[in-house]
């Protein structure tokens, strides 16, 4: 690594200034990066013309559900799991978790109908609609998880059937539904950190490609835009 | 606040399919909220340009 | 130009591969984002608060031993005789010959080997009984006797328990042995609540793994009775719903619906076929833009026509007032225009300030 000073610029204006350069595994990756998403396409202030109907909105309101469920599934873990039994705030958390879930997955299936009559993996982007796919599997093994952890008869129910699923394939001895500390481990860490990366690479990727353009497509001539100021 | 959910949960039944309540509403829920979605219009952006 | 299909995943030369050169609208991320969450936490909350969520108290030994002393006893004496479900299990419990779900040469269940041990006689019936704090002496006589001998023992007391339609354990026979003390020492301890901490204790000062605990629970009757009466078994579509009036895991509907039908509901490796089946078509919605058909139905049904009419309407409008000697030889009434209308490629939107 030279120890030598440079004269290199920090400007922003393209991923690297005409006379800096890349020399690191770092000014790679920065300049592989910042061309795959530059910061105008992962903020943008406009968006497609077509992007024009009420559809669009679900994937948001996924977003912001998974939001809720995240701040009230926090507020649940830090007061302990036996909280809720007794705390009238505590049932009220709980609740606020449940619904949180089931709109949670109520949106993110409407929009996954969106994206499918859209066919949204056209243009190459095939990757976001496989992650999206992921998401949803992981989500239900979080929630899954999360109905264990009840402490009440639901979740010894749940654990009692689910086991034989797990065990069937094998790997019911690694992952023991009725071993509350496994079950902790699984639902407030891995399997949110999971959920977590997969949603963000989703996003991401949209950002990357754009929204999809409707199926037979055309930029006209009059559909040309005015120019960005 | 909890008279709703803690009662006996209303199943409805026809035949082999027996469904709850809850579940029906979800997936209506689902299936208005598509429609709408689809058909109601989306109003025209401002343009700064 | 050959025109690609349009339903391709692949990135190539068309309008749905490149930056977006046409028409753009106002947008404001964040403030959307904003919006969006203010609007799902207000419905969240205004859920929540009508609505509430269930919470049914969790089954204790006690309550069982209580409700139904003669299921109670009739299990306490499976597991003391290696006869329950959950003795003959299989792995990863214990090694049960021929117990495992296998599909033709498929046999996972196999594959972990007997990593969570459970000596069903002793882990449920010895071991708890042996923490009072007199231990009865026909805990001795039985662990001094031999197998045959004991399997004499539990089996006529399990038939005893069986003709016993009342709601006290039989009067104990000389047939069967030590075994009816011992159960009815089990019994009066679960009651007392002793036998909730004897199985959870059984795991040092800190128990959390539940195992032996919902293992023994579920092999009795009275369990399974109190799930049936809330539509949670495996045959009620029990896998979707919960305790209560709330919507359950109404998204683990197509796992639950295979339990309902033949030839799955009565397969003895119905767990296996079904977790295989769900795996596979989860794996077909994950590639589904590589699938040929499967991908070209939205073409077919064109859903797509209304949520995009915006943009055609005006595309056939422009098209129609001849803007371009291109765009006016390919409109007509039909909707739609096939995509060879271009203009040149700007430089690349991205790049610009």
């Amino acid at each position: 690594m030279s120890t030598q000073e440079r004269q290199g610029t920090q400007s922003p204006q393209s991923p690297d200034s005409p006379q800096e350069e890349i020399y690191t595994w770092t000014g790679r990756a920065r300049r592989w990066l910042l061309k795959r998403l530059p910061p105008q396409k992962l903020l943008p202030q406009d968006q497609p013309s077509y992007v024009s109907s009420w559809i669009y909105v679900f994937g948001m309101a996924s977003l912001a559900a998974l939001g809720v469920v995240i701040i009230s599934g926090l507020v649940l873990s830090l007061n302990g799991p036996q909280w809720y039994h007794t705390s009238g705030l505590g049932h009220f958390t709980n609740s606020v978790h449940l619904w949180s879930v089931e709109l949670f997955f109520l949106l993110m299936v409407v929009h996954l109908w969106g994206k499918y009559w859209m066919a949204a993996w056209r243009g190459g982007r095939v990757l976001t609609w496989v992650t999206g796919v992921i998401a949803f599997a992981v989500s239900i093994a979080a929630a899954f998880t999360g109905y264990l952890l009840q402490t009440n008869f639901d979740s010894q129910w749940i654990a009692f059937e689910g086991k034989d699923a797990l065990n069937a394939v094998g790997i019911g001895a690694w992952f023991d539904v009725a071993d509350l500390g496994q079950m902790f481990a699984w639902h407030i860490e891995l399997l949110p950190i999971g959920v977590g990366a997969i949603v963000v690479l989703h996003v991401l990727l949209v950002r990357v490609h754009g929204v999809v353009p409707p199926i037979d497509a055309t930029e006209h001539p009059w559909n040309e835009s005015e120019g960005p100021r | 606040m909890d008279i709703v959910a803690s009662a006996p949960g209303i199943y409805l039944g026809w035949g082999a399919v027996t469904i709850q309540l809850g579940h029906l509403i979800v997936i209506v829920v689902m299936l208005v909220l598509f429609a709408l979605a689809l058909l109601l219009p989306f109003p025209n952006a401002r343009r700064r340009r | 130009m050959t025109r690609t299909p349009s339903m391709t995943w692949k990135a190539g030369h068309d309008v749905a591969s490149r930056p977006w050169q046409g028409r753009v609208r106002d947008y404001d991320l964040f403030k959307e984002v904003a919006i969006g969450f203010v609007v799902v936490a207000a419905v969240t909350l205004g859920l929540a608060g009508i609505f509430g969520s269930p919470d049914e108290p969790a089954v204790t030994f006690a309550s069982w031993s209580s409700s139904d002393p003669v299921d109670f006893a009739s299990t306490a004496t499976a597991e003391l005789g290696g006869t329950s479900d959950t003795a003959q299990y299989g792995p990863p419990y214990n090694d049960t010959q021929g117990a495992t779900q296998t599909l033709g040469p498929i046999d996972l269940q196999s594959l972990a080997g007997v990593r969570l041990p459970i000596d069903t006689a002793t882990a449920f019936v010895i071991a708890p009984l042996r923490t009072l704090p007199s231990v009865p002496p026909a805990v001795a006589r039985w662990t001094s006797a031999s197998a045959a001998q004991k399997a004499r023992w539990t089996d006529a007391y399990a038939k005893a328990l069986a003709a016993d339609t009342g709601h006290s354990l039989p009067r104990p026979t000389a047939g069967e042995g030590p075994v009816p003390t011992m159960i009815a020492s089990l019994s009066a301890m679960a009651r007392s609540g002793g036998l909730d901490g004897a199985l959870a204790g059984q795991g040092g000062f800190y128990p959390l793994n539940r195992t032996s605990a919902i293992l023994f629970l579920g092999d009795g009757q009275y369990f399974q009775n109190l799930a049936a009466n809330q539509h949670l078994t495996g045959d009620q579509w029990g896998m979707m719903n919960e305790t209560g009036n709330t919507p359950g895991q109404a998204w683990l509907w197509l796992f639950s619906f295979f339990y309902q039908i033949e030839p799955f509901a009565s397969l003895p490796n119905a767990d296996l076929v079904v977790v295989l089946i769900m795996g596979a078509l989860t794996l077909l919605l994950a590639l589904l833009p590589f699938i040929p058909g499967l991908r070209t139905i939205p073409r077919w049904i064109p859903l797509h026509r209304v949520i995009w009419r915006d943009y055609y309407r005006a595309a056939r409008d422009s098209a129609s007032t001849g803007q371009s000697a291109i765009a006016s030889s390919a409109a007509s009434s039909s909707s739609g225009l096939s995509g060879t209308s271009e203009r040149p490629p700007s430089a690349p939107r991205s790049e610009t300030g």
